[in-house]
């Protein structure tokens, strides 16, 4: 009962998100224009370094990592920090908390029925299309089995970072300014414009160990390494759960204290 | 010109009124100022990531390409100052909240974008300063007064470009309805000035130098400074790209003002 009350909530944002298909399109044609021009720089890259591989990645995996961070990039974006902006200073977080449902809970709900549409219509089509640009073959089956827990978590972690970015609205009234912080962090720190074997050993050893690589490194190395199988990917997932727990619990705590200070003005 | 007067009028209190509701959230002010210039960040520190790697990106040193960055970034600040708020502009059109620019005696651009004057986007100017001052105390690039003036030139010639970039893309809003997916493609391929040009294959060059003219963005002008003897005539011709540029944007926006015939709310 409690369960099937979500599935409507995933429902209902999946009707609302394919109201403008259109929107759509011109993602996908971004990203498709993103691919093209990142093969261009980073055939460059290699062709300057005069290498065939460089920190033992060669030009195709290196653009497969570039690709399916990118593909991802579409497929996790929930935008719950600015849902969680709005509502707070609309104060239409009333009508949230006075349902019965978990507030987190209904949020998520809703992501997830962005996320299954943006998985269909953005995610699989620029997947394939960075496949088809890094002249490599399809990836293995395990590989593919194995990548589809990591996408689901990183959702979850995206979905908990944006959760906790948006909370700084209760102290600052406004996000503005944590979330481009957050944005910065997460291109710079997941390795979502530059692999991670392109780092310095001495950084790279310490990003393994933060939550942002697990929102595009993990799933990016486990798809397209590929050979290693269950033994490469099991510690990507274990560093995946451990930091969802993490946050998880710290979202909850902030949420609980954050709600304390809330005031809403009659509506 | 009493009428410029009075826009620069206008324009002052406008802004007085802005920075007050702006201040209102003291707090968010403040974080924002330090944290807005963290955009520039990711694709910096990437540039730098992969020059750990290699000694120079077809043929460009880290230096230069900093040079480039700092450039890039100064060309940025017209349009995050003045043009913020044709980020509005997708949601403005589809909720039909954009129905009131048509009601005032004033010039609907002027009314419209003064609407956010984003102070914060100034920040961008110390950082890109200091990028191109190292750069050029690296390179031993000496600042003659007619270098400073040709560079000043480019600079605003490199702005009308991006302006007219974000301002077409928003005004596509009139008959998309939804134009903010065209909105943020436009500033994602934007990032891509600052690469070399020398980079892309010929048909692309071409795209970016002539149809999306991003190559004057930043690289074309930066090379009159960098490597005056390569450059050829492309550097002056971004003041042509960028009057032209702004001018077709001007009229994208003006037709479709002229178009939209609101939501009937």
């Amino acid at each position: 009962m409690r369960l099937r009350s979500y599935r409507a909530i995933v429902r209902n944002e999946i009707q609302a998100s394919l109201a403008y298909r259109g929107h759509f399109l011109f993602h996908l044609a971004g990203t498709a224009i993103y691919l093209v021009i990142a093969s261009f720089l980073w055939k460059a890259v290699f062709a300057s370094s005069g290498a065939e591989a460089i920190g033992g990645v060669g030009f195709e995996r290196a653009y497969l990592y570039v690709g399916i961070a990118m593909s991802l990039a579409g497929l996790i974006q929930t935008n719950v920090d600015y849902s969680l902006n709005r509502l707070v200073m609309s104060g239409d977080i009333f009508r949230h908390l006075c349902r019965p449902q978990d507030f987190m809970g209904q949020l998520f709900a809703e992501s997830i029925g962005d996320g299954i549409v943006n998985c269909a219509a953005i995610g699989m089509p620029a997947l394939v299309l960075s496949y088809a640009l890094s002249g490599t073959s399809p990836p293995d089956l395990v590989n593919v089995l194995l990548f589809v827990p990591a996408v689901a978590m990183a959702f979850f972690l995206n979905f908990l970072i944006d959760f906790l970015t948006g909370l700084a609205v209760f102290p600052f009234h406004s996000i503005r300014g944590v979330t481009n912080a957050k944005d910065a962090a997460i291109l710079v720190l997941s390795g979502a414009l530059v692999p991670l074997p392109f780092y310095p050993a001495g950084i790279r050893s310490v990003l393994e160990w933060l939550p942002f690589q697990a929102l595009y490194n993990a799933p990016a190395r486990i798809l397209a390494d590929g050979g290693a199988g269950i033994s490469e990917a099991l510690p990507f997932l274990a560093r995946q759960a451990a930091w969802a727990i993490i946050l998880f619990v710290l979202a909850r705590v902030l949420f609980a204290a954050g709600l304390r200070k809330l005031v809403v003005n009659g509506g | 010109m009493t009428s410029i007067r009075r826009y620069a009028r206008l324009y002052r209190l406008l802004f007085a009124q802005y920075l007050k509701a702006r201040l209102s959230y003291r707090a968010d002010f403040l974080v924002s100022l330090v944290f807005m210039f963290l955009w520039f960040l990711p694709s910096f520190f990437s540039v730098v990531v992969l020059f750990a790697n290699i000694p120079s990106l077809a043929g460009w040193s880290l230096e230069e390409l900093v040079f480039v960055y700092g450039f890039y970034m100064l060309a940025m600040v017209p349009n995050g100052v003045f043009f913020q708020n044709v980020w509005q502009l997708p949601w403005q059109v589809r909720r039909g909240d954009f129905i009131k620019y048509y009601f005032r005696p004033l010039n609907m651009m002027f009314y419209y974008m003064t609407e956010i004057i984003d102070v914060n986007s100034l920040n961008s100017i110390p950082v890109g300063l200091a990028l191109m001052a190292w750069a050029s105390f690296k390179l031993g690039i000496a600042w003659t007064a007619a270098r400073i003036a040709g560079t000043l030139v480019l600079l605003a010639s490199a702005s009308l470009v991006v302006c007219a970039l974000m301002l077409a893309s928003a005004s596509t809003a009139f008959w998309l309805t939804n134009s903010h997916s065209l909105l943020s493609l436009a500033s994602r391929i934007r990032e891509n000035a600052r690469y070399p040009m020398t980079i892309y294959g010929g048909a692309m060059r071409l795209v970016f130098s002539a149809l999306v003219p991003l190559g004057f963005i930043a690289f074309y002008p930066s090379q009159w400074i960098l490597r005056p003897e390569e450059a050829g005539i492309l550097p002056w011709l971004t003041p042509v790209a960028g009057i032209a540029s702004f001018a077709l944007a001007c009229l994208v926006w003006s037709k479709g003002t002229r178009k939209w015939s609101g939501t009937g709310t």
